[in-house]
């Protein structure tokens, strides 16, 4: 049977999460805003990335406080779950400032792009030649 | 007073353990160096790191282990 999710002892909270479902990074985002109200601990123990609680000032209700990291730990996967999506189009509607502000840069940009695919070519006719060499010898050999 | 696995009390100090895959290399270091007054490590595993915090009081340990999420996540 798996432990509770949310434990709530005399002096901490326990809580355990999902390393699935919640990244790292939100776990670190979330304890880095509740670092006013709660001094915070993270282990990880088998599959569960644990998180525990200890409130700041002493009438603190734990339970309370749990549920409401609970919640910034769901604001804050969405946030870096939205990100992510968004981030090719946050590119380009970077690039596209930047370049209108110094049109030169359009032309750097596509010239470096240009020597990436043909370096890329390149490489795929040597991949191939190779390949080839190498299917050669092996007949060859079952000829011989 | 009720502690967490990863915390221990000890007479005059306390011992933290904390795992190596969720508190980076840097910023323990970082937090060290800054620190090393009352802050030692000690022998660590594969999955912890281990730290002898030489205080009485357990604000002070509490304090320390918010820095490090400062730290790491600022």
């Amino acid at each position: 049977m798996s432990k509770p999710k949310i434990n709530v002892n005399e002096n901490y909270a326990e809580l355990r999460v999902n390393p699935e479902i919640y990244s790292k990074e939100t776990i670190f985002a979330v304890g880095y805003v509740f670092l006013d109200k709660a001094y915070i601990l993270l282990d990880i123990d088998k599959d569960d990335f644990v998180i525990y609680l200890y409130p700041q000032q002493k009438n603190t209700d734990l339970m309370q406080l749990s549920l409401e990291f609970c919640n910034e730990l769901v604001n804050y996967a969405h946030y870096f779950t939205r990100s992510e999506s968004n981030a090719e189009a946050i590119k380009a509607i970077m690039q596209r400032a930047l370049f209108s502000a110094a049109p030169s840069l359009v032309q750097e940009a596509e010239e470096k792009e240009i020597e990436d695919l043909i370096k890329e070519l390149e490489e795929e006719e040597e991949e191939e030649e190779r390949e080839k060499d190498g299917n050669a010898v092996s007949f060859d050999k079952k000829e011989g | 007073m009720e502690m967490p696995f990863p915390l221990t009390k000890k007479k005059d100090s306390f011992t933290l353990k904390l795992s190596k895959e969720l508190y980076k290399h840097d910023t323990v270091q970082k937090a060290l160096s800054e620190d090393k007054d009352w802050v030692e490590e000690t022998e660590a595993s594969d999955e912890y790191y281990c730290f002898r915090l030489k205080t009485a009081e357990i604000e002070d340990v509490l304090n320390w282990m918010n820095s490090l999420i400062y730290l790491q996540k600022g």
